[in-house]
C-alpha cells in the first residue's frame, strides 16, 4: 500500500518510477571525478546511486539541482544511511569547460567537501555525449556569445533531472532535479538499501 | 535588507555562487511605489565581464534553457520577483569566484528611477 502511495503521489507530481531502464554500467564509460581519478561506471555497479546531471557554469537550474542533491545527502546522512552503499554523482555534460579542477572549485564553492560519498564525473566530449543520449539527458548547446573584450561563453538547454538507480543497476526513480523534496527521494533510497 | 530608492525598493538580494570565469545569478524582489510602471532596461557590475537580464523557461520535453531579456517592466503600486528557476541577473564571466558570504556590487538602470547602487550577498 505504502509503495502504491509512492507511486502515486510521484506521478501526480511530474515525476515517475522506471523499473524498465538499466542505468548504463555495462557499456564501457570510463570518466574521470573531480579529482582526477579515472572511475569506470561499472566499478560504481552494486551501490544505490543518486544521481544529478548539471554544468557548472549554468548559473540557475544546475545550482537548484545541486542544492537539491546536498538537502537529500544531508538528509541521508541525518538518518545514518550513506554509510550503507549510498553514492552521490553529479556528472557534468559540458566536459569541455568542465575539468576536473574546476568541477573541485565548484564543490568547494556549494560546500560540498571533495573526499565524501559524492564523486562530480566528467569526461571525454564523445564520452559524455554518449552517456547522456543513454540517459535519455537532452543537451543542446547555445550559440557562442563573444563580449567586447573578446571573451566567449555559451549556454545549455537540458533535460532537468536526477535519478535514483538501485544495486541491480537499473534506474528506480526520476525526478525533476531543481524541485524535487529532499524526503521523496529519501523514501526510494531506503527502499533500495 | 530592503532599499529605498524613492519610489523603488528593493529586497531580498542575494546572487549564487560561482567558480572563476563561470556565471552566477542575482535575485532580489523589486517593488514600484510609483502610479506608473517602471522598467529595468541594464544593470552592469564589475565582478563579471558581461551582465545581462536573463530568463530561465522550460522547453519541450521538460528541458530548462535560459534566453536575454531586454527589459523588465514593474507595474506600479506592485513588485517582480527574479527568483530562481525565472527572471534573474545573469553574471557571466566571473573575474573572480564567489563564495558565500561575499558581497558584490552592482547597478540596476530604471527608465524612471534611473541608476540604483545594489549590494548582494552571496548565498
Amino acid at each position: 500500500m505504502k509503495r502504491f502511495l509512492i507511486l502515486l503521489l510521484l506521478l501526480s507530481c511530474g515525476k515517475g518510477i522506471n523499473r524498465a531502464k538499466d542505468f548504463p554500467f555495462n557499456k564501457g564509460y570510463v570518466l574521470v571525478d573531480h579529482n582526477g581519478n579515472k572511475r569506470s561506471l561499472w566499478e560504481l555497479q552494486g551501490s544505490v546511486l543518486v544521481v544529478g546531471y548539471i554544468y557548472t557554469h549554468c548559473p540557475d537550474i544546475c545550482p537548484l539541482i545541486t542544492d537539491n542533491m546536498r538537502k537529500i545527502y544531508h538528509l541521508a546522512a541525518k538518518e545514518g544511511i550513506l554509510n550503507k552503499g549510498v553514492l552521490f554523482l553529479s556528472i557534468t555534460f559540458d566536459p569541455k569547460r568542465d575539468k576536473p579542477e574546476v568541477l573541485r572549485d565548484y564543490m568547494k564553492i556549494y560546500g560540498i567537501d571533495t573526499a565524501s560519498a559524492w564523486l562530480f564525473l566528467t569526461g571525454e566530449e564523445k564520452t559524455i555525449d554518449s552517456l547522456m543520449k543513454d540517459l535519455d539527458i537532452v543537451v543542446d548547446f547555445g550559440p557562442m556569445q563573444i563580449s567586447e573584450s573578446g571573451d566567449t561563453t555559451y549556454f545549455i538547454t537540458h533535460t532537468d533531472r536526477i535519478h535514483v538507480v538501485g544495486r541491480d543497476g537499473k534506474i528506480k526513480a526520476y525526478f525533476k532535479g531543481s524541485e524535487v523534496k529532499a524526503e521523496e527521494v529519501l523514501e526510494i533510497i531506503k527502499r533500495e538499501i | 535588507m530592503m532599499l529605498l530608492m524613492g519610489f523603488i525598493d528593493i529586497a531580498d538580494i542575494w546572487a549564487r555562487p560561482g567558480v572563476k570565469r563561470g556565471n552566477s545569478a542575482v535575485y532580489m524582489v523589486i517593488r514600484n511605489n510609483d502610479t506608473l510602471p517602471d522598467t529595468l532596461y541594464n544593470a552592469e557590475s564589475d565582478i563579471a565581464k558581461k551582465v545581462e537580464i536573463h530568463m530561465t523557461m522550460k522547453h519541450k520535453g521538460g528541458r530548462m534553457g535560459m534566453h536575454k531579456v531586454d527589459y523588465i517592466v514593474i507595474p506600479p503600486k506592485g513588485e517582480f520577483k527574479l527568483e530562481p528557476g525565472g527572471y534573474h541577473i545573469m553574471l557571466i564571466n566571473l573575474n573572480k569566484p564567489l563564495r558565500g558570504g561575499n558581497r558584490i556590487n552592482l547597478t540596476l538602470y530604471f527608465k524612471r528611477a534611473g541608476k540604483i547602487e545594489i549590494t548582494a550577498e552571496v548565498k
